[in-house]
């Protein structure tokens, strides 16, 4: 596999505001790319950056071969592009905007197909300014995978979706990649890109302060796992013998649930011992659970912050 | 083209489909028309004058009978009329014409036709006027005498389908397509403070083609606009125009695009649609009182008038009253197409370089 995006020292400055400061990634073909970072972050003005719409202070940029800067043309014809709040012709149908976008490019996809994709049948013939907040996203997103192009760069693609829209465009963004697609997204939902991110960058204050596949930098960042388990005849002599067991570096107890965390570094050496401990003592244990730390502590760890729906 | 056709269907039914802006464009033309129809349309003399007559069952007075009520409103009496009828208004002159005997009129020494008039009328003082030239004539024909002087009347305009608001009809039309050119550059503001042109700029749509479907439908417009004055001055005034539909067309086409020309150059000036819309009202309120499209020129001030010669709109409006009425205008055919067409050249080189799409 080969990269289709080449990003190196990227940099963009509004007067002295870096919004984004020299940095640098690639993404490979066919695969989902996330880029994750808070509001501000720089995530939408790479985007930009990487389309063309905005120009760069510094930085070297390839897609697909090409440089926005100089061949813009050329570039707009095999990407697909969704803005985070696009703006459409308000008295059009939901079929008529597929419609026009889908003759702007030489190959595209069929409006019907991908009205099918995202669910929207049901609202083809609606004009676009009676539509819901998410229906409306749902149409932009639309309009980016019509293109057919070899790129489909998603700006937030599932910001203000209820639970089953967000399904559908995840269900969709996993068949582009099926067909060959390279896909370019932007979120601010930890869940979104653990699932489908095959990598992705953090980025914060214009910077990039990680990189790797989801799970890589969850072991990169977080070497430890936690074992969770309900025992309702627990004593102190139990307890300092799950403390014993190899791997566990700390025991939490909460009380009020007979519940028990074993936070270790060798998880399936605690769990083969913590079942044998009970087997010996006779002690039944329940609800046993293994916990691995997830993108949100990751990026908690990180930032030293929480990204939050309100921020967007 | 794929595209443009796409594009422009879609600024189409998007045109459509916002009821304000039909209504405006189409609309505001025959606001116009009824406006000035009423106040300007007044009739050209056609003023019926009733001639009462005493006598007329004579033979010999058949063809006067004949001539007279082709053009004024014949009403016979008997000898016992009153002069009442002539008090009243009923009729404005009373005609008591004597029994000619045709075989007697040679030896006859003279005869005498009694005309009864209200001095104090001036419709009656005007026809009594008419009348004995009339009658001059009438003896002329009956005696055999031929006379050396006849006048003949030739006007020198096609004065019966010109009236004051045939007049101001091209200025009606000059101010519509005025307006829809300038007004038409607020929707591409429009556009770019709602950041369509951001979210087509993402496809390989060209920013050309956008630029040309607009303008397209623009010149549509101007062309439903220009029907639209005709046949409701038509229908609703009578008012019908003279001149080579084909060079109306074409002056039309000319006009629209150097008023959306213009339109886009004074766009670049500002930021937002508000500033835009106030500052093409006051342009097109200026062009409209001192172009001379509806007020003529030698009524305003003399320091305003070099004013009206650098206004486009006073060549278009003089090119338009030509080709529609047949009349002579203010400026030569020749000077209103190349100021029009520089001024069409001129603000796009300038628009071209000023332009900014974001």
């Amino acid at each position: 596999m080969s990269a289709c995006i080449k990003v190196d020292g990227l940099k963009k400055y509004y007067g002295d505001v870096k919004a984004v400061d020299g940095i640098s990634f690639e993404v490979e073909q066919g695969t989902i790319f996330g880029m994750l970072g808070r509001n501000g972050a720089g995530k939408t003005t790479t985007i930009e950056t990487l389309i063309g719409l905005t120009d760069r202070t510094g930085g070297h940029i390839e897609v697909l071969g090409l440089d926005p800067a100089q061949d813009l043309e050329e570039l707009k014809e095999r990407i697909g592009v969704q803005l985070q709040s696009p703006v459409l012709f308000s008295h059009l149908t939901v079929k008529e905007t597929l419609d026009l976008f889908a003759s702007f490019y030489e190959n595209p996809i069929e409006p019907e197909e991908v009205i099918e994709m995202l669910g929207l049948k049901d609202k083809e013939n609606s004009s676009m300014d009676s539509l819901s907040g998410g229906q409306f996203h749902r149409v932009a997103v639309a309009l980016a995978i019509i293109s057919n192009g070899d790129i489909i760069f998603l700006d937030e693609p599932t910001t203000g979706l209820d639970p089953q829209a967000r399904r559908k465009v995840w269900d969709t963004i996993a068949r582009l990649k099926e067909k060959g697609k390279t896909i370019f997204l932007t979120t601010h939902f930890m869940d979104e890109a653990e699932i489908l991110c095959d990598s992705l960058v953090i980025i914060d204050s214009g910077k990039l302060i990680a990189e790797g596949s989801p799970e890589d930098l969850i072991n990169q960042y977080f070497a430890e796992q936690t074992i969770e388990f309900v025992n309702s005849n627990l004593d102190q002599g139990l307890l300092q013998g799950y403390e014993n067991l190899n791997g566990v570096l700390q025991l939490e107890h909460y009380k009020n649930k007979n519940l028990v965390k074993l936070h270790t570094d060798d998880a399936s050496t605690t769990i083969k011992e913590l079942i044998d401990f009970s087997c010996k003592t006779g002690n039944t244990i329940e609800k046993l659970q293994l916990r691995k730390p997830g993108l949100e502590d990751l990026f908690l760890k990180l930032t030293g912050s929480e990204i939050k729906d309100e921020e967007f | 083209m794929k595209s443009f056709k796409s594009l422009f269907l879609a600024n189409v039914k998007q045109y459509i489909r916002d009821g304000g802006t039909v209504f405006l464009t189409l609309i505001f033309p025959i606001i116009l028309v009824v406006i000035f129809g009423f106040l300007f349309n007044e009739k050209t003399s056609e003023t019926a004058f009733n001639i009462g007559i005493v006598e007329a069952d004579n033979e010999i007075y058949q063809s006067v009978v004949n001539t007279l009520s082709e053009s004024f409103n014949l009403i016979t009496y008997d000898r016992s009329v009153n002069m009442e009828v002539l008090e009243n208004g009923e009729i404005d002159i009373l005609l008591a014409l004597p029994d000619i005997d045709l075989e007697e009129f040679k030896d006859k020494e003279k005869y005498e036709i009694e005309v009864f008039y209200d001095s104090t009328k001036e419709n009656s003082v005007i026809i009594s006027g008419i009348i004995k030239n009339f009658f001059l004539e009438f003896e002329d024909t009956i005696s055999g005498k031929e006379r050396k002087i006849s006048l003949i009347e030739k006007s020198i305009k096609d004065e019966e389908k010109v009236n004051r608001f045939n007049y101001l009809l091209p200025g009606v039309l000059a101010l519509t397509i005025t307006q829809l050119g300038l007004l038409g550059s607020l929707d591409f503001l429009s556009l770019r403070e709602k950041k369509i042109i951001k979210s087509l700029s993402v496809t390989p749509l060209s920013r050309r083609m956008l630029f040309l479907s607009e303008l397209v439908l623009r010149v549509i417009i101007a062309f439903v606009q220009t029907i639209i004055i005709l046949v409701s001055a038509r229908l609703l005034f009578g008012v019908t125009t003279v001149g080579n539909p084909i060079y109306l067309i074409l002056m039309v086409l000319l006009g629209a695009l150097t008023f959306t020309s213009i339109g886009y150059l004074l766009i670049c000036f500002v930021k937002s649609f508000v500033a835009g819309n106030l500052l093409l009202q006051i342009i097109i309120l200026i062009m409209m009182f001192l172009s001379g499209i509806f007020f003529p020129i030698e009524t305003l001030p003399a320091y305003l008038k070099p004013i009206t010669k650098v206004i486009p709109l006073s060549y278009f409006g003089d090119a338009l009253r030509q080709v529609m009425l047949g009349l002579k205008g203010d400026y030569g055919m020749h000077m209103n197409i190349i100021i029009l067409s520089f001024v069409l050249v001129l603000s796009s080189i300038i628009t071209f370089r000023l332009w900014k799409w974001e």
